[in-house]
C-alpha cells in the first residue's frame, strides 16, 4: 500500500504505481526538467548539469520515461519524498506533490 | 574489527545477491556495476565482456576476489563510498557486518 509514504520515505522505496503516477504528471511538457535542474548536492551544486539532462532527453527518444529514470537515478542517494515534494511545490506542480503526500501536507 | 583485513570471501550469497539487486540495473548518471568494476581496476574490455552476463555484479565480485590481492570488505565499502552509492551502504551495512562476524567466528575454530 502507498498509505505509509511520509516526507521521510526514501525515493528509492517508492512503489512502482506511485512512480508511474508521478511520470504521468511530469513526463508531459518536459515538466521533469523543472525538477531535475532543481536537484542539488549536499554542497549546493547542481546534481545534474546540462550534459546529464541531455542524457535523460535521449531516453525520451527511446520511448522511455525520463521521470522514471530520474527517480531511479536520484534514488541511489538517500533522497527523500520530502525533498522531492519541496521541489515540486517550488514549481507549483501541486498535483504531482499531492500524489506523494496528502493535499493538506503538500500545500 | 579492521574491515580492510577481512577478505571478500567473508560475504555470503545473500549479501552478494542484494548487491546485484542494487548494482545490476544501469543508471543514466548514478554509479552502477560498471562504475564499481572500473573502481576495482577492471579494464574497459573486461567490463564490456561482463555485460553479457545476467548478473554482472556477481561475476565482478567473484573475479575481483580471485584476481586482486586488495579485495577486502573494507575496500568494497570504500569503493561504494567513492562512487556515492549511499543507498547500498545504508541498506546492506548490517548484513555485511553480520557476515563479517560469522566469518571471524569460523576463523577462530
Amino acid at each position: 500500500m502507498d498509505i505509509s509514504v511520509t516526507s521521510a520515505t526514501y525515493i528509492r522505496n517508492l512503489s512502482y504505481s506511485l512512480r508511474r503516477k508521478l511520470s504521468d504528471f511530469l513526463d508531459p511538457q518536459d515538466r521533469w526538467k523543472d525538477v531535475i535542474v532543481s536537484i542539488r548536492k549536499p554542497g549546493g551544486e547542481m546534481r545534474y548539469p546540462q550534459h546529464h539532462v541531455r542524457r535523460f532527453e535521449g531516453l525520451v527518444a527511446q520511448g522511455r520515461s525520463p521521470t522514471l529514470e530520474l527517480l531511479n537515478d536520484w534514488g541511489t542517494t538517500n533522497s527523500t519524498v520530502g525533498e522531492l515534494v519541496d521541489i515540486l511545490k517550488s514549481h507549483k506542480l501541486v498535483a504531482a506533490a499531492s500524489v506523494l503526500l496528502p493535499v493538506e501536507e503538500a500545500t | 574489527v579492521d574491515l580492510w583485513t577481512i577478505p571478500l570471501i567473508a560475504l555470503n550469497v545473500t549479501v552478494r545477491k542484494k548487491l546485484g539487486l542494487y548494482l545490476n540495473p544501469k543508471n543514466t548518471v548514478a554509479a552502477d556495476w560498471m562504475a564499481v568494476a572500473e573502481a576495482m581496476d577492471f579494464t574497459y574490455l573486461e567490463i564490456k565482456n561482463y555485460e553479457a552476463f545476467e548478473n554482472p555484479t556477481k561475476r565482478v565480485l567473484e573475479n575481483w576476489q580471485a584476481q586482486s590481492s586488495d579485495a577486502s570488505v573494507g575496500k568494497l565499502l570504500s569503493i561504494l563510498t567513492e562512487v556515492e552509492r549511499n543507498d547500498i551502504l545504508e541498506d546492506l551495512r548490517p548484513l555485511i557486518d553480520e557476515d563479517v562476524r560469522k566469518y571471524l567466528e569460523n576463523v577462530k575454530k
